[in-house]
């Protein structure tokens, strides 16, 4: 015992610990959620898995297909021809440099320009195959068309408020990082804490269970609130790759959350386990201590009334 | 002799591990909720708007709400909105007739890529026939409104929608940019139609302008949208 440190009265120490117990329940969770969003939200692998998962790609090419299609019928152009311009490899490579670009590791943009080249190029050769005359007036629709039609493409394609997002996320990796800096930091110091104010390996532990399944259900509740309330398959996304991919991110998420709620939950089962062994411990202690006691008394005993 | 063995262990407040995290969380909760009340309280009916009753159905095709065969109003007698089977965005909910251009096409309230591939659409910026402002259909030149250019001033335009019998007569045409705003006025306080599509026809390629077809107002019930 710290003979220094000033004795508390036990209810004092306890409130204290309890108190601390609870930002530490706090603290915890915070770290919890920033290290899920470091896996999910700012990571870019997240978002790309979550594209393949829900097939981004081949939904945006059907709009595509469609939307391009019905230019057609405004232009003179069938489906069939439309549907051979657009390549799933264009699609999914311009994808790629979005996704890039959204997590700043490049610049260059949608290859709009290279689109309507490739388009009017292709129209030129179709109305040529058709027997048709390329004239001035001919040639100018075309590139009216293959102009508006890479409107289309670069609108379809292009991440949706990608300029206003990729600044927002890096602000969020700074303050996240900081955050998780300020977690780890307090986290530790109230450990530290509950600690010193508690000499007794139990009583440390004790609170340190509460706090852990404080954490872990300020984790796990929201989610499963969230996983079973439906929420996510009835966003009002009426864009079919968009909503795919929107609720795969968030469904994701959410199992992310409940994956940190795991952890805590087998922080908690090994914390108890330790304390019921220093439990288990400290009755063994006190039954030798007893055996001890009971064999003085015995001596003791025995020895009285003998004369030397 | 270590402090404290001379009491035998207690196990002590088990029922403390399950209260004081149940008791953490709500006041985590509290705490989270009141720091962010003010966003919730602003953003709130927003995130009511943006929740559906159930999920989307993509591959569902948008509903047909026209019944070729049903009876339908078609004098000037005025039915209320909430009698009427009134179309949602992306529906078929009647026909366009132009019987000297030989246009028979389904009409579609809504005038995006989906619904021009089907048929003619209603622009959904402007009104429905019967509510006595302006009806702006669009259609494709290659397909549905290919022959738009043989109607003439003083032809009829049918339309039948799910609510009701409109007759239109075609009062004049013209070829103008397609930007250019003096070509229709959506504002006008009096029923009239106004059809649209690309120019010239049988062109190839995306051309700037567009052959716009006049109509006035015939016949068809009126549509009341008061609730006194």
């Amino acid at each position: 015992m710290d003979q220094s440190r000033p004795a508390q009265p036990e209810t004092a120490r306890k409130r204290i610990s309890l108190l601390l117990s609870f930002l530490l329940s706090l603290f915890a969770s915070m770290l919890a959620l920033l290290l899920v969003l470091q896996c999910t939200l700012l990571n870019e692998g997240f978002l790309r898995a979550r594209m393949q998962e829900s097939q981004y790609a081949t939904h945006l090419l059907e709009t595509l297909d469609m939307e391009l299609a019905s230019y057609g019928d405004a232009s003179g152009f069938d489906e069939a021809f439309f549907t051979s311009v657009v390549s799933p490899e264009r699609v999914q490579n311009d994808l790629n440099q979005e996704v890039a670009r959204l997590y700043g590791n490049t610049s260059a943009q949608v290859d709009t320009a290279g689109f309507e080249t490739h388009l009017y190029d292709k129209l030129l050769e179709n109305i040529r195959a058709r027997g048709l005359e390329a004239d001035e007036q001919t040639t100018s629709a075309l590139q009216y068309l293959a102009q508006s039609c890479a409107g289309v493409y670069e609108s379809t394609v292009g991440l949706p408020l990608l300029s206003t997002l990729t600044p927002l996320l890096h602000k969020l990796q700074t303050v996240s990082l900081i955050g998780l800096g300020a977690a780890l930091l307090l986290l530790a110091i109230t450990v530290v804490l509950i600690m010193r104010i508690n000499p007794s390996r139990r009583r440390r532990l004790r609170y340190l269970l509460y706090a852990d399944g404080g954490a872990m259900l300020m984790l796990l509740v929201p989610a499963l609130v969230i996983l079973f309330s439906g929420k996510i398959e009835r966003v009002g996304i009426l864009n079919k790759a968009l909503y795919g991919l929107v609720t795969a991110y968030a469904g994701h998420t959410v199992l992310y959350l409940l994956a940190a709620a795991a952890a805590f939950a087998l922080l908690w089962i090994g914390l108890f386990l330790l304390r019921r062994h220093y439990f288990k411990k400290a009755i063994e202690a006190h039954e030798r201590h007893k055996e001890h006691k009971r064999r003085r008394e015995e001596v003791h005993r025995s020895l009285q009334g003998k004369p030397f | 002799m270590k402090r404290g063995l001379s009491k035998k262990p207690g196990k002590g407040g088990r029922a403390g591990f399950i209260l004081f995290p149940a008791v953490f969380f709500l006041l985590g909760s509290l705490i989270v909720l009141g720091v962010t009340s003010p966003f919730l309280q602003t953003f709130g009916n927003v995130l009511d708007i943006a929740f559906l009753q159930e999920s989307p159905d993509f591959d569902k095709e948008a509903a047909n709400i026209y019944r070729h065969d049903a009876s339908r109003p078609d004098g000037n007698e005025v039915i209320h909105v909430d009698s009427a089977d009134m179309p949602a965005e992306g529906e078929q909910f009647g026909k366009i007739v132009i019987g000297s251009a030989q246009i028979d096409a389904p009409l579609f309230y809504g005038d995006g890529a989906k619904e021009l591939r089907r048929g003619v659409g209603c622009y959904t910026g402007t009104y429905l026939p019967g509510a006595g402002r302006t009806v702006l259909l669009a259609g494709h030149n290659h397909t549905f409104f290919k022959t738009l250019g043989q109607a003439k001033e003083g032809d009829q335009v049918q339309i039948s929608t799910s609510y009701g019998e409109y007759v239109y007569e075609i009062t004049g045409t013209r070829v103008a940019y397609a930007t250019d705003t003096t070509a229709y006025d959506l504002t006008r306080e009096e029923e009239n139609l106004i059809l649209y599509t690309c120019y010239p026809f049988g062109s190839v390629g995306l051309t700037p302008e567009r052959l716009f077809v006049y109509a006035k107002y015939v016949s068809g019930p009126r549509l009341d949208w008061d609730y006194d």
